[in-house]
């Protein structure tokens, strides 16, 4: 009964996410939505990947010619920013996306945020994905620290500025997401091949098929924070 | 030249200077004047001066003070009458005989006078060289020779007004002492004895002086609603000085600290519960009271280095208990809410820190709209949003450790002996009598009073004995004083002694005058007080008042969803928690109402021995295993309370609960529940079975046994497979003999040794109080 649990969301709910092995998948599922702007806050920042295009040439007698410019995400023949497509749809919605967020729907119809593979549902999700996210939301982590002096920077920035190393939590955190909006998905599974190696954060890399694994499962679910 | 005619101002002439506190966003300005003020009968205002340095204490008694008020509390007479007044008055050999100056801040009394108001009055007549707070005090600058000069005067109103010290109390205390002493003006203060054996004359105190900076804060006044709307107070800025005084200097203590710091909740919601035990009414003798909460400086520390808490004290708690009972239940990982997680995450305060937990509470409030809460942030906030998270967050620990404190039998039955016994004190013709007012001062006016008596005898008695080694002659009133303070310390102690005569005959329902005047049953006495201490002594601890909150709150948890509303839990936790008191209470108290009048009834149960190491009984299980009892055993505790509310012992209050018919959703969650709860119940009894064969099978005698048993073996010439059969065998011995010994404790304490159908069955059926009764006990 219980063990057949799938989905936990809230400390309380993770924190007894089996001790088994399997793929798990991260959904964001605000627990609470008062008004839909705060889903498209949150939504766009995650969506609006801010990316940028430099380009180099490289001239005569060492001169240089460099261009850095922002890539803007345009959608439809009417050129729309997400933040547009969002508050039209908002406009005309409301009711339903609000509905849609709540409703069990989303893991079906969203695109998860982070996948990602455990040999223990209970240090990877628990342990290393939930309480670093908790720990790293107290205003004295450094990573809030440094967020309330630079509240728009990617997670690319804070990895170099404060010298850490990707992660879930970090994913989350620098995106503002709180964690009692996030919700977890399992898929418990003993045929997990042996050589994937243990959950150890800074292992993972080491683990070729670790990685192997999960480039085809990144490929076929498409997160949102995966790897790329 | 005068601002306010009719009023009588007492000038203080000094130099001024101005500084800023509080960061940025909250930067206040502080205007202060350095000045000096000595002890004597001379009428200068330097005497008036030294005769406004009073202690709060002289002012609001304990039950009145808030906690912004204690700061000014804890005082070490002891200290200041054979240190500094020493020292100050040249006796100590010291040459130097100066001390940095007092730090204190002018404020308005309240005109009740029961604490200080938050803002001075509107300033009137402000120009640029004065300024003047009604009839409160005024300052000015003097204007020397058409020239504004650095030298300042402030005119204050005696009555009106009071000098917070924040930096140099003990100086302070010192200096009013002298000056009393020499105008012979302690007027019955109780603490006069402190200081009356130094005989002084008008040329010893000649040339004391000591330096005084005065603060005031010319911007904390009620007109300024911005300061009003940020919360800063006078009050709150009091407090930041002092901690940031005594952070430089001198430690404060970790209890002291609580009660300043406004940095974090768990600290804020502390406060919140102490002062919700102040000034509660005089109608029901059984609740619990402020006395019997140790917030001075020196106990509560005392007590948190021991493991077990402070055998002897009438305290049966701490301000740093509670708070870590506060921080747990709002700020630990959800781990901490496992009934089979046996790691201590929460007694270590610094890792208590999730942001997650307190928004997962706050659901439902109009606070739900932080998505997370870092438990130091009491400062970056609206200051009514932290009170009202503080007060939502307080009161799902109130709720459980307030009626645990109240209402469970064994502390309430402490109440209200000591209720009685305050009573008796407060008699008229007793409070007459110095020795037994000094008795009701040290039992009931908190820690820090009982700490600085002590130190005192001592101090007392060090300074006999150094005079007796110098040949000197001791002098009367050293004499008259260490006797008088022996009468006293006698007295405490056979007041102490009869509270625990008194609470243990009424717990166990035995006569206790009857019973303890007999002088043929002195065996019979000891143990009837054996059997109560254990129980006091456990019940005292940290370890089984976390238990107690954590097992509630565990078992709250398996109700809750994610999205669960903050009613919802406060209800949940308002059921489980009465469900579980009554149990407890039908367990620790006797089945019949007869009052016995020799060593019979309920004290003769095996369950009175459930918290004894030394019998057969629960914590005799955990003595198997492990012998020290620290705080970190609260995990030992939870598993506990759930084995005795599900014994077969207070089933009946159990089930009498659950099936009365206002509890019906709640009690039919409860058993559907069931299954879950008493599977992790067992889980964890086996848990607690195989650590006491470990702890046997790994212990240096048994290993002692194997080794002279293969060692008389291969003497007899037997093989090694005969000889690793023998090994097993014995081991195989030694692990079903302990296997019986934790049966036989889960036994005596549980009445038996049930398995989990059995209590399942027992609580699920609904009419099932016969089938109880009709239980055999093994």
């Amino acid at each position: 009964m219980k063990n057949e649990q799938r989905q936990f969301q809230g400390g309380m709910q993770i924190a007894r996410i089996p001790q088994i092995s399997g793929l798990y998948a991260w959904y964001y599922k605000p627990l609470l939505l008062e008004n839909a702007n705060d889903l498209t806050k949150t939504l766009t920042s995650f969506l609006d990947n801010q990316q940028e295009i430099k380009t180099q040439i490289n001239m005569r007698y060492g001169v240089k010619l460099i261009s850095e410019s922002p890539l803007n995400i345009f959608y439809g023949s009417n050129n729309q920013s997400l933040a547009e497509i969002f508050s039209e749809a908002i406009q005309y919605g409301e009711n339903f996306i609000t509905h849609f967020f709540k409703s069990e729907a989303v893991q079906f119809f969203t695109r998860p945020i982070y996948i990602g593979i455990a040999k223990n549902f209970y240090t990877r999700v628990y342990q290393q994905h939930y309480l670093s996210l908790v720990e790293m939301w107290d205003d004295n982590s450094r990573i809030s620290k440094y967020l309330t002096l630079h509240p728009e920077v990617n997670v690319q920035i804070v990895m170099t500025e404060l010298n850490l190393s990707h992660s879930f939590a970090l994913e989350a955190r620098v995106r503002n997401i709180a964690p009692r909006d996030l919700m977890v998905h399992i898929f418990p599974t003993d045929n997990l091949p042996q050589e994937i190696g243990t959950d150890d954060e800074d292992m993972q890399s080491e683990q070729k098929y670790r990685r192997t694994l999960e480039k085809l499962l990144q490929i076929i679910a498409d997160p949102i924070c995966g790897r790329r | 030249m005068s601002f306010s005619f009719g009023v009588q101002k007492d000038p203080i002439y000094g130099t001024y200077g101005e500084f800023a506190i509080g960061s940025d966003g909250n930067r206040v300005r502080a205007q202060f004047l350095l000045t000096k003020m000595k002890p004597g009968s001379e009428g200068s205002w330097e005497n008036s001066l030294a005769s406004q340095m009073v202690p709060w204490r002289e002012i609001f008694n304990i039950e009145e003070l808030t906690f912004d008020e204690l700061l000014q509390r804890d005082l070490d007479d002891s200290r200041v009458a054979h240190d500094l007044i020493p020292y100050l008055l040249g006796e100590s050999g010291a040459f130097a005989r100066f001390f940095p100056p007092i730090l204190a801040v002018l404020v308005p009394n309240k005109p009740e006078r029961s604490g200080i108001l938050s803002y001075y009055p509107i300033p009137e007549n402000q120009n640029d060289t004065s300024i003047s707070f009604g009839n409160l005090f005024d300052f000015e600058k003097a204007v020397i020779q058409g020239e504004v000069s650095p030298l300042g005067l402030i005119k204050y109103n005696r009555q009106k007004t009071a000098f917070i010290i924040v930096d140099g109390q003990h100086r302070a205390m010192a200096l009013l002492a002298l000056h009393r002493q020499i105008n012979d003006s302690w007027a019955g203060n109780r603490y006069a004895t402190y200081y009356n054996h130094l005989s002084l004359t008008e040329n010893q105190v000649k040339n004391i002086e000591l330096p005084i900076c005065i603060v005031f804060f010319p911007d904390l006044h009620e007109g300024n609603q911005e300061y009003k709307d940020r919360g800063i107070d006078l009050k709150s800025v009091c407090r930041e000085i002092f901690l940031v005084v005594n952070k430089t200097a001198k430690r404060v203590s970790q209890s002291r600290e609580l009660l300043l710091d406004d940095e974090d909740f768990a600290a804020r919601m502390m406060r919140e519960t102490l002062s919700k035990l102040k000034g509660r009414g005089e109608d029901t003798a059984s609740l619990a009271r402020i006395y019997s909460f140790a917030f001075g400086d020196s106990i509560s520390e005392a007590q948190n280095r021991k493991s077990e808490v402070v055998a002897g004290q009438l305290e049966y708690s701490t301000a740093v208990a509670l708070y870590k009972m506060h921080a747990a239940v709002a700020f630990a990982n959800p781990d901490a809410f496992k009934l089979e997680q046996l790691q201590d995450i929460i007694t270590d305060g610094r890792r208590v820190v999730n942001t997650e937990r307190p928004t997962a509470i706050l659901i439902g409030t109009s606070l739900q709209k932080w998505s997370s809460l870092s438990r130091r942030s009491g400062k970056y906030h609206p200051p009514d949003e932290v009170q009202q998270a503080v007060k939502y967050l307080a009161e799902i620990t109130d709720e459980v450790i307030l009626s645990l404190f109240d209402k469970f039998h064994p502390f309430a039955v402490h109440n209200s002996e000591m209720r009685a016994l305050r009573t008796r004190l407060q008699d008229p013709a007793l409070r007459g009598d110095p020795i037994q007012a000094k008795c009701y001062s040290l039992l009931f006016e908190g820690s820090g009073v009982r700490t600085v008596f002590e130190d005192h005898i001592k101090r007392l008695k060090d300074r006999k004995d150094s005079l007796e080694d110098e040949g000197k002659s001791i002098g009367d009133y050293i004499i008259n004083q260490l006797n008088d303070a022996q009468a006293t310390s006698t007295q405490v102690n056979r007041y102490e002694e009869d509270i625990k005569k008194r609470r243990a005959a009424k717990l166990f329902n035995i006569d206790y005058s009857r019973f303890f005047t007999s002088e043929d049953n002195i065996e019979d006495q000891k143990e009837l007080l054996n059997r109560s201490k254990w129980i006091y002594d456990t019940i005292s601890t940290q370890a089984f008042q976390l238990g107690y909150l954590m097992a509630v709150h565990s078992v709250v948890e398996i109700f809750m969803q994610p999205d669960s509303k903050y009613e919802d839990r406060l209800n949940i936790v308002k059921f489980i928690n009465n469900l579980y008191l009554n149990a407890l209470n039908q367990y620790f108290s006797s089945d019949s109402n007869t009052e016995h009048r020799t060593l019979t009834g309920f004290v003769k149960e095996s369950r009175t021995k459930v918290f004894d190491p030394n019998e057969l009984g629960l914590r005799g299980l955990l003595a198997q295993s492990v012998k020290e009892l620290n705080e970190t055993q609260w995990i030992f505790f939870r598993y506990a309370i759930l084995e005795i509310v599900h014994s077969k012992y207070s089933s009946e209050a159990l089930l009498t609960f659950l099936n009365n018919p206002d509890n019906s959703s709640l009690s039919q969650k409860y058993r559907e529940l069931l299954p879950e709860l008493v599977n992790s119940l067992l889980n964890l009894r086996d848990g607690y079975i195989k650590k006491a064969v470990d702890s046997a099978l790994n212990s240096k005698e048994f290993n002692q046994e194997i080794l002279l048993l293969k060692a008389g073996l291969k003497g007899e010439g037997k093989s090694d497979e005969e000889i690793n059969e023998q090994e097993q065998q014995k081991r195989n011995q030694t692990e079903t003999s302990i296997r019986d010994k934790c049966r036989e404790n889960i036994s005596a304490s549980l009445g038996k040794f049930t398995e989990a159908d059995k209590i399942i069955d027992r609580i699920s059926k609904q009419s099932s109080l016969e089938n109880v009764n009709s239980e055999s006990v093994e």
